[in-house]
């Protein structure tokens, strides 16, 4: 039996701006099966949100292209289509009724002239004609935790948690095979996003949506996934089950940063933080872009971009020090000047 | 003798009158901080941590209350006097990007307070020492004449740092220094905070709503709820045990890194209510899941449970089985 959804190939993104390419997305892998929560955690400007975008078929084009690689997705009727290379038409049917997004900022993304309910209302009207759209929505409201009774209010007669409810019942609405969200919680009070993510696991087991749960708080994915997906400069550097990312840390990007957040069982002195920057997307290092931060780089990591390197059946990692190659293993330790 | 604390406050208040009624921000809040030490101030937005953090180095009037920096009362001084008092005291905004001039280049940005205190003597001595300063908080100097849209976060609230440094305060309130970077940004520049506080011996009022940060720099901590204070400990102390509903609820929220870890968050209902012309009573009472009648109509007194341990709840001793 097939029952994998999402299924991305080879994925590469770019922006062309003023002839300068930005290089995004640089070849990602990732499946996506029903029902399964996979976290993408990552720093700003690893390219989280640009894979986002990329299935919901929202890059902005131009300045920003697909440059190869596809998106498989496959809906419960087993029909199979690449979102990379279908028509506007076929996009619209997917998006809201299939995949759907929930988008940072809670505080931004309702319309503020547009009642609450007739928002939730809206994608239901489109895809599910035959669904009596004012009864599913006000059922929506009733399950976020929000009175019916406030279907008519409007976004500015609600706190940041509620707007944040309202949008998961709009992403909900004509449920969806596919949540994307896109730091839902970043916005919001630790008690408030304990609220929060507590009904998307409760939606989440009542619906049987498969989520991609994009995130830079380790400690929210600890919570809620499966999988989790560590990127770094557009890529996957390292892949595996909750335990093995968690219990079994293998790139240093990884441990790099657990070492930077401050623990609330230990005592320590001081936080580990990884050295430099994360790398400028125009002009990204050569061989592993993790080289210039890296502690344990040497002259091969300047030459070999690493491949995926398989620890166990669901847990691998881009690094040459992990795989053990002779070229690592025979080269010198990079002095910098 | 000078006393060992370089600020007292003792119930301050800030309100602000708008068209609906009088916002209590600030409602009558009391902490001393220690030379050289941290005072951690935690909550979430709208317990006017921030509002505090600017009242008592008088960014804000003071509605009421008095605040005392190295003993002499500041809530009441005149600009006049408050410039020279200023110098000694510094704040460090949140985001690193709307708190710098961008039409200003670094180099001139940490300058310009030491030329409004007229601290170094001519041209040459300005730019050596904002040179310094650059470096000790270190920002290469090949960006004295770069403007802050160059820059990322990390080394924008770098500069922000310096600037703070430039007239070698004794205080600096830090408002939500971090919160703006990502993770392994944060952990460089918090480093750079505490190394500054042993080689300057600084005293932090550290403003954050992050609390594994806060447990991690602070040497006590305040838990503030709509304006009041809730708990006051050491950092080891607070997280150790807590006595207040609204701490333990708070803490039992931040979600966990480890994934063994037993899920035990205490779900708090609803939200923080409104801080305009609150009722009487414990402000945390309609969240409250030990909430009784009496809750409701006296407010509770912030007091020693144990020793260097304050809550404010009327049933703080029951509720732990003291």
């Amino acid at each position: 039996m097939n029952d994998t959804l999402l299924d991305i190939k080879d994925l590469e993104v770019q922006y062309v701006v003023d002839g300068e390419i930005t290089r995004a997305v640089n070849g990602i892998n990732l499946k996506l099966k029903k029902g399964e929560v996979l976290g993408l955690v990552g720093e700003t400007g690893a390219g989280k949100t640009t894979t986002a975008l990329a299935i919901m078929g929202l890059i902005p084009n131009p300045p920003g292209k697909v440059t190869k690689g596809n998106i498989n997705f496959t809906n419960s009727e087993n029909m199979k289509i690449d979102i990379c290379n279908v028509n506007n038409k076929a996009l619209l049917d997917i998006r809201g009724s299939k995949i759907s997004m929930i988008f940072q900022d809670p505080m931004t993304s309702l319309n503020p002239v547009m009642s609450i309910g007739d928002q939730i209302k809206e994608g239901v009207e489109i895809h599910q004609p035959e669904v009596n759209a004012k009864e599913r929505a006000k059922e929506m409201l009733e399950l976020v935790g929000i009175p019916k009774e406030r279907f008519n209010e409007y976004p500015h007669q609600f706190s940041g948690g509620m707007k944040q409810r309202i949008i998961i019942a709009i992403a909900l609405a004509c449920t969806p095979e596919l949540l994307i969200a896109d730091e839902p919680t970043t916005a919001l009070d630790v008690t408030i996003q304990a609220q929060v993510l507590d009904m998307m696991k409760d939606l989440k087991i009542k619906f049987n949506t498969a989520m991609l749960m994009i995130t830079h708080d380790l400690g929210v994915i600890a919570k809620t996934c499966d999988n989790v997906a560590i990127m770094y400069a557009g890529e996957i550097i390292e892949y595996g089950t909750l335990r093995d990312v968690y219990k079994n840390t293998q790139h240093p990007y990884t441990m790099g940063l657990f070492n930077s957040i401050p623990s609330i069982d230990k005592v320590e002195k001081r936080l580990k933080p990884i050295k430099g920057l994360t790398p400028d997307a125009t002009n990204l290092p050569s061989g592993c872009k993790f080289h210039p931060r890296c502690e344990f780089a040497r002259e091969a990591c300047r030459e070999i971009a690493p491949k995926e390197y398989n620890l166990n059946e669901t847990h691998y990692t881009k690094c040459l020090k992990v795989e053990g190659c002779n070229e690592y293993k025979e080269s010198r330790v990079i002095d910098d000047e | 003798m000078m006393s060992n604390y370089i600020l007292e406050v003792e119930n301050l208040k800030k309100y602000f009158p708008t068209g609906k009624g009088v916002v209590h921000a600030v409602d009558g809040v009391s902490f001393k901080i220690e030379k050289g030490k941290t005072l951690g101030v935690v909550g979430e937005s709208g317990c006017g941590k921030s509002t505090t953090g600017r009242a008592v180095i008088r960014l804000l009037e003071v509605t009421e209350g008095v605040v005392k920096f190295e003993g002499e009362d500041i809530s009441k001084l005149s600009k006049k006097e408050l410039i020279k008092i200023r110098s000694k005291m510094q704040i460090i905004f949140q985001d690193p990007y709307a708190s710098l001039n961008p039409r200003m280049t670094v180099g001139a940005i940490i300058a310009e307070p030491l030329i409004i205190h007229k601290l170094t003597k001519n041209k040459e001595e300005l730019e050596a020492k904002v040179k310094e300063l650059m470096k000790t908080v270190g920002l290469s100097e090949k960006l004295y004449r770069t403007y802050p849209h160059e820059l990322d976060g990390g080394r924008r609230q770098r500069i922000g740092i310096a600037r703070a440094l430039s007239l070698n305060p004794k205080f600096i309130v830090c408002d939500e220094p971090v919160s703006a970077l990502d993770v392994s940004i944060q952990a460089q520049i918090l480093n750079l905070m505490q190394d500054l506080q042993d080689k300057f011996g600084l005293t932090y009022m550290f403003i954050t709503h992050d609390l594994s940060v806060v447990k991690h720099f602070s040497d006590d901590i305040l838990v503030m709820y709509l304006g009041q204070e809730v708990e006051k400990a050491s950092s080891d102390n607070l997280f150790a045990k807590n006595y207040h509903p609204y701490t333990k609820a708070l803490l039992s929220a931040i979600p966990s890194i480890d994934i063994d870890a037993e899920d035990k968050i205490i779900q708090l209902e609803g939200e923080i209510t409104s801080p305009i012309d609150p009722k009487p009573g414990c402000r945390f009472s309609a969240r409250c899941s030990y909430v009784k009648d009496k809750c409701k109509v006296d407010n509770p007194v912030f007091e020693e449970i144990e020793e260097n341990h304050f809550v404010a709840c009327h049933f703080a001793k029951e509720i732990n089985g003291l």
